[in-house]
Parts: structure tokens; sequence; C-alpha cells
């Protein structure tokens, strides 16, 4: 149990380090090495911690256990082949997180940072008519008749397409230095992480690898079908490293841009939903 | 004697709850949600809100705001009584039930808002009212079709396979939900958030995250 | 915190983690309890752990701050 959290942690903190390493060599610099947010993390968690005076003190520290008790969660979700609308309620249980980490310290820049959180509502939109999407598919909600659908008719990347794009938008959409990393632009500092520092910017890290694990691995479990834990890495890498290509060459967008984006995505789908219901009756 | 129909869903039922005929269940998926709503209300009641800092335009300086007592404690007693509500929300068996709660949401959510006395909060508290209050047409339009075409608002009978319910009443509900629950206002609203008392403000969101994500389950199961 | 009050918690919180998987390994507890069991401990363990080695032991040299 724990130690797959352990195990989770550290490749999803190896992942971030490979982003940030690609996104360089795109951009013709040679970038940190790839164990750089392993050490990252160990460094914000021997820096000396306290809780900002003007902090909501429970909240300000309440919201890096839940960070870290959700993805926690959900990565349990996945394993055990449970709903897959328990999975996106904890996506959407995400921005509470990212809301309260930046109203809870009572900096404006984290206060920014949160506002432009709830402006990028949008980017569960899309994640939701994924869902829809799959559900026309299989008829069912659970994972585990997910990837057993998927062993009988061939994976859902290739059925589904337009349902793997749009979870694609919705992980990019996560990542960090991408074009919808709205709330943690550097012209707010660091967004709502402003006033985490420490022990609880350690902690949130955490949660954030996790969270990256649990989105790549989600994307490969729902649109390629359950693999071997090795091979299950490998593709989890090689999304990642597109992901990183976007993030590399895109700029970050204005925050209502994101917004319209991702309605418009979610649009799209809405539309192929229709049709799809349409042909498949 | 209660079998979930839709187990595919949110999972099988743990524990029912009767309550006359009216039947809240715990599934694996509305359980989480009511814990999460409970760890959220738990934190509304034990946490001091923050000291907001704002920056003066133009220059270097920037000012504390004071926290008013008197106006914590009603932002306390708001979010507490929205927590109550999603926890209801989040496990009735009931349709009408369900709509009852949202509609309470709703009101609490204008209540943690309207609380704050800035111009620019309270012209967006005011605007959400308006939407609220519109948005309980479709919302109990959509229980009322459900009735009316169906016969009964249980969710035990809804969610199996022999009673079909009519699209329009599903949309009348999540448009319902939409409008009050703010999640929609996030967008073209932030001026919300501006309003002090992170730990209530952030019971707002919580409250219309989760009514979204249980109409979500409702919608897809009948 | 004091450092020995973290090192407590964070060694308690990661030892039920531990324990909850090994015993639902061995078949004694239901998966799913020790699952919840493992996310409630695993925030604490990581928060209380990183608390515990950068709390002062009270020995530091004082800074120094100028004459």
């Amino acid at each position: 149990m724990i130690e797959y959290l352990l195990f989770a942690t550290f490749i999803g903190l190896l992942f971030h380090g490979i982003h940030r390493k690609v996104i360089a060599r795109v951009q013709g610099r040679p970038g940190p090495p790839i164990w750089q947010e392993i050490l990252h993390t160990l460094k914000f968690s021997f820096k000396e911690t306290w809780i900002p005076k003007t902090a909501s003190q429970t909240l300000f520290v309440a919201v890096v256990f839940v960070a870290i008790g959700i993805w926690s969660g959900a990565l349990f979700i996945l394993l055990s082949g449970g709903s897959l609308l328990l999975l996106f309620a904890v996506y959407l249980l995400h921005k509470i997180v990212e809301h309260g980490m930046g109203l809870s310290s009572g900096s404006p820049y984290g206060k920014f940072g949160a506002i432009r959180s709830v402006i990028s509502a949008a980017s569960e939109l899309p994640l939701l008519a994924t869902v829809a999407v799959i559900y026309l598919f299989t008829g069912s909600l659970s994972i585990a008749d997910i990837a057993a659908y998927q062993q009988v008719h061939g994976p859902l990347l290739i059925l589904a397409f337009p349902a793997a794009a749009a979870m694609y938008l919705v992980i990019l959409s996560k990542m960090h230095y991408g074009p919808f990393s709205i709330i943690e632009a550097k012209e707010i500092v660091s967004g709502n992480m402003t006033e985490h520092f420490g022990v609880w910017r350690a902690g949130l890290e955490v949660g954030f690898a996790l969270k990256t694990y649990v989105l790549l691995y989600a994307f490969v479990l729902l649109f390629i079908g359950p693999l071997p834990l090795g091979l299950a890495l490998l593709l989890m890498l090689l999304v990642l490293i597109s992901l990183s290509f976007v993030c590399a060459v895109t700029p970050m967008l204005s925050p209502y841009d994101t917004v319209t984006i991702q309605s418009l995505v979610t649009g799209a789908l809405v539309i192929y939903i229709i049709v799809l219901g349409v042909v498949m009756g | 004697m209660f079998n979930l129909p839709t187990t595919n869903i949110g999972g099988q039922e743990l524990f029912v709850l009767e309550f006359g005929d009216i039947v809240a269940y715990f599934s694996p998926y509305t359980t989480a949600l009511f814990v999460f709503a409970l760890i959220f209300t738990a934190l509304a009641i034990v946490s001091r809100p923050e000291k907001q800092m704002d920056i003066a335009f133009g220059g270097d300086a920037y000012y504390a705001k004071v926290v008013d007592p008197e106006l914590m404690r009603f932002q306390r007693f708001m979010a507490i009584a929205c927590g109550l509500a999603t926890l209801g929300a989040m496990v009735t068996g009931d349709v009408f039930n369900f709509t009852l709660f949202a509609s309470l949401v709703g009101i609490t959510n204008i209540g943690i808002v309207a609380a704050y006395r800035n111009r620019h909060v309270l012209n967006a508290a005011f605007q959400y009212g308006i939407v609220a209050m519109l948005a309980t047409v479709p919302l109990f339009g959509g229980a009322a079709i459900v009735v009316a075409s169906t016969g009964t608002l249980s969710m035990w009978e809804l969610f199996t396979g022999a009673v079909a319910v009519p699209l329009i009443a599903k949309a009348f509900l999540v448009l319902g939900v939409m409008g009050e629950g703010m999640a929609p206002f996030y967008v073209a609203k932030a001026e919300i958030t501006r309003a002090q008392g992170a730990p209530f403000i952030l019971m707002v969101h919580v409250s219309s995250l989760l009514l979204f994500l249980r109409v979500a389950e409702i919608v897809i199961s009948m | 915190m004091k450092k020995q009050t973290a090192l407590i918690a964070g060694l308690a919180a990661g030892g039920i983690g531990v324990a909850a998987g090994i015993l639902a390994a061995a078949g004694y507890l239901p998966v799913w309890a020790a699952e919840i069991l493992a996310v409630v401990t695993f925030p604490a363990f990581v928060i209380f752990i990183a608390l515990w080695w950068n709390a002062k032991s009270g020995e530091e040299d004082i800074p120094f701050i100028g004459y």
C-alpha cells in the first residue's frame, strides 16, 4: 500500500523532472538534471517552516493533507478498478484544493491564483464529456469493466479518439509550464502556491507528483487497456514527452482564452456525443 | 431488501438509512462525496478566517483588512448550514429531497457571500441571487416532470431499467443545479471570491462542485 | 512543533500504514480498509517526517547578526 504510494511519488517527481528537461531541450537550453524535482522536494522539506501570520492557519495546513490524501485515494481507485466517476470527483476536488490553497494565505498573489483557478473551472468539462463518451461505449463506469471491454473490443484510443483527445487536453491543463497553467503564472509570483513554503511546499509537491502519475496512468488504462507495469510506465513516459513538446512550444494563454479553448473542445465533444447517440441508437 | 440497481456507476450500496419512504444510501461514490463534505464542514467550524492583504495599485503600499467578528460569526453559521445541506444532498435517495437540498445550498451560498460589505462583492452576490432564484424553476420543474411522467421520486425506482425518465427532466435537473451551485458563475463573477473568510468562501465552492458531482451520478443512473 | 512530537506522529502514521498493508496482504484486514488507512496515514507520514527533520534540536549556533 504505502510502498506503492512512495513509488508513485518518486515516479511522478521523476516525470516532472523529465518534463522540465524535455522543455529545456526543445527550447535549446541544457535544462536541469531529471532528478531535479526529487531534490527540490527534499530541499523544501529541509527548509525552515512556519505558518504566515495572515493565514487562516487550520485551512492553510489542512489543504496540504487533503492534496496528498485525495490523489493517494485516486491511485487506489485506479488500481482496484473502482468507479470512473469517483476519479472524476477527485479531479474536481483538486480544484477545491487549489482554491483553498490560494485563499487561505491572505496574500494577494495567492488570491489571484485562487481566482484564476475558479476561472479555469472549464477545464473539468472536457473530462465530464470524456466520461460520458466512455459510458456510451462500454455501458459502465467501473474502471475494471472498461478495461475488460477494451480486451474484447480493442483500445478506446482508436474507437473513441475524440474522447482521448479531450482527456489529453485535461492532462495538459494540469501540467506545469503548460499553456493552461495560469494559476501558477510568474506574473503573480507563484500563484496559489506563493505562500506555501518549506514543508508545506514539499507536501504539495508530493501531492502533485501523485496527481501526474494518476492522470497519466488513467490515460493509459482508460484508452489503451490494462498492461504490465513496465509497459504502462513506458507509455506514460511517451504521453508525458508529447505533453512536454506541447508545453515547450506554446505560450501561456490569457485566463479567458483558456476558458474559450476548453469550452470549444467540450462543445466539439458534445456534438460528437450527439452524433454517436444517433449512429449507435 | 434494498439493492441499488446501478452498481456499475457508483458501486454497490454499503449502508441505507430509512426515513419513511425516503431511503438515503451510501455507495462508495456517495460516501466519498459525503466524507469530503464532512471534512470541509469541519474545517469551516474550526478554522478562523485569514487576514487579507491588499495591494494599493500604483505603488509599493499594501494594507491589511481587519476581521469583523460579527461578520465572521454570520459567515460561519451560513457555511455550516451550507455544509449540512450538502451532506444531505450527497446521500439522499429521493429526487425531490435532492432538489430541496440543492436550493438550500443556493440560499446559504448567497448568505456567505452577501455578508461581506464591499460594493463589488455585493453586486456579484445580488446577480448570483437572481440566477439562483431563476434556477429553482428548472430545478423543481425537473423533479415535477419526473414525478408526472414516472409516478415516483424515489431513486431506487428511477434507477431501474423499467422506468424511463424523459430527457428534458434530466436536462432541467442539471440546469437547476448549475444555477444553484455557483459553478458557471465563477467564470463570470470572480469578484465573489474577494470576500473575506477563506474557509467559508471555500464552502461555496465545495458545495457547488459536490452538487454537480451528485447530479451527474443521478442523471447518468436514471 | 517539537522534534520528538513530529517524529512520533510521523512514525506512528507510517507504522499504521505499513501494518495495514501487511495485514491486508496476510488476509486479516479487508483490502478496502487497508487502502483507506493508507490514504489517511500517508499525508500525515509525509508531513510529519518532513517536520521532524527540519525541526530545530535547540543546539544550533546563534546566527551572526552583525556587530
